[in-house]
């Protein structure tokens, strides 16, 4: 080693930076070289010193306030988070969500009103008058086909007729071409009002799950109590069901 | 689990959710060196109570911005620091070199004084001093380097990291800077003064 090669290690020699056979040779050439022995004293006075300087300020830190200060401005900035929750149930967004209640509603009493029997397509027999349920009692098969407010009755049908032909029988609702054929006649349904004085009625064609006889009083096979099956609802102006009617698909 | 065993990138995290006791722990984990470092280069309290202040705001505000890969929590503290720091520097002029003292009131160095312990200790801190002082004398870019490497021990590479620079830059202005440095203290020691201090 010699002195221009010393002197660009001199400082990492001093500030302990320099190890291996590189520190050895560095010192090895202090010992033989007054000039770079002297640089070598002076970059460890200055390291000592700046050492010196960094232990009398190693205490030093900043005062309480500043914490607090910053704690403060942390709360602010984080307070607003919670606000954008709030803004969400806006009046704009509320209004919003009423008009797409309403239309769901309307769509679905447009469907319902769907399902309800059509009047009379075949044109045979005489076009029977509204007739009111009859008392709350078992129906006799064959009776009571209720027509729809407003529409033309639909003509009175039997069960035995309608096993006469060859089609089955257009009753109750007829959807999409389907052909059904009803079995028995309505039944009233136990704890069901009473109609009141001019009382009109409305025929809803549903499906239901067996099991949901229960909750309209009538008894349930329970091997079949998940198999769904179709009725035919006849519902009070008050909207509440008066008698039922089994529909029985039948299939060619 | 207690913050003190959370990493620096833990807290952050959680600091960012709105943790303010992360926050907290993330302070006063890393302003003391973020004050020392400002104490160091300005010379002034008020000014690094103002940088430290000033660097955990950003912290608040732009903590999602830190890229872990790019370096450590408390290289990115310590740039936003600096960049502070010289701009108070540039703004309020702090640097004031030593000047000499026109009265001659100022006392001057005899040499070594007696072996005497509380003399020693008296000697001792007016050797700090000098040092303190002469650092402060120095142009701010060789100060930076050698606030970071010889009085907050930072690796070549952790300061290059800081200051945004080669590692062969941060030797280069480290070597020029002690020697600048040297030369001061050996100018002061043989006349003292410590009035040309910003404290």
């Amino acid at each position: 080693m010699n002195c221009h090669s010393f002197s660009s290690m001199v400082m990492d020699l001093a500030r302990g930076q320099l190890d291996g056979e590189a520190r050895r040779q560095a010192l090895a050439h202090a010992e033989t070289c007054s000039k770079c022995a002297a640089r070598l004293a002076d970059e460890r006075a200055l390291t000592a010193g700046l050492r010196a300087l960094a232990a009398s300020q190693q205490a030093e830190q900043a005062p309480v306030r500043v914490e607090a200060a910053l704690r403060l401005a942390f709360r602010r900035q984080a307070a607003p988070a919670a606000a954008p929750a709030v803004m969400r149930w806006s009046p704009r967004w509320r209004w919003a969500l009423a008009t797409v209640a309403a239309l769901l509603l309307i769509g679905a009493v447009w469907v319902l009103k769907l399902r309800t029997p059509a009047p009379a397509t075949a044109g045979r027999g005489p076009a029977a008058k509204p007739a009111a349920l009859p008392a709350p009692q078992p129906a006799p098969v064959g009776t009571v086909i209720l027509a729809r407010p407003g529409l033309k009755a639909a003509p009175a049908r039997t069960t035995a007729r309608a096993q006469k032909r060859k089609r089955p029988p257009q009753a109750g609702a007829v959807r999409n071409g389907e052909e059904r054929e009803t079995e028995g006649g309505f039944l009233p349904l136990p704890y069901a009002p009473a109609w009141g004085s001019g009382e009109s009625a409305m025929v809803v064609r549903g499906e239901m799950p067996r099991s949901a006889l229960v909750s309209l009083g009538l008894p349930v096979n329970a091997a079949r109590a998940a198999e769904p099956m179709k009725v035919d609802l006849v519902l009070g102006q008050d909207g509440v069901a008066r008698a039922i009617r089994f529909v029985r698909e039948s299939r060619r | 689990m207690s913050e003190q065993n959370l990493s620096d990138q833990d807290l952050l995290n959680r600091m960012m959710g709105g943790d303010e006791a992360a926050f907290t722990a993330l302070y006063r984990r890393r302003q003391p060196a973020v004050y020392r470092f400002a104490l160091q280069m300005s010379g002034s309290r008020t000014t690094a109570e103002d940088v430290t202040q000033e660097v955990f705001m950003v912290l608040m505000r732009e903590g999602r911005n830190f890229d872990p890969s790019r370096g450590s929590l408390p290289a990115f503290l310590y740039g936003i620091a600096r960049n502070h720091v010289l701009r108070c520097l540039e703004r309020d002029q702090l640097y004031v070199p030593a000047a000499e003292d026109p009265d001659g009131s100022g006392e001057e160095a005899s040499g070594p004084a007696a072996a005497d312990s509380a003399l020693d200790d008296l000697l001792r801190n007016e050797r700090v001093e000098s040092v303190r002082g002469a650092v402060l004398g120095l142009p701010a870019h060789y100060r930076e380097v050698l606030v970071l490497c010889d009085l907050h021990e930072m690796s070549y590479e952790q300061a290059a990291a800081v200051l945004g620079c080669a590692v062969g830059t941060v030797r280069s202005r480290l070597r020029r800077a002690r020697g600048l440095l040297a030369e001061k203290l050996r100018t002061g020691s043989r006349k003292m003064n410590a009035a040309g201090c910003p404290i």
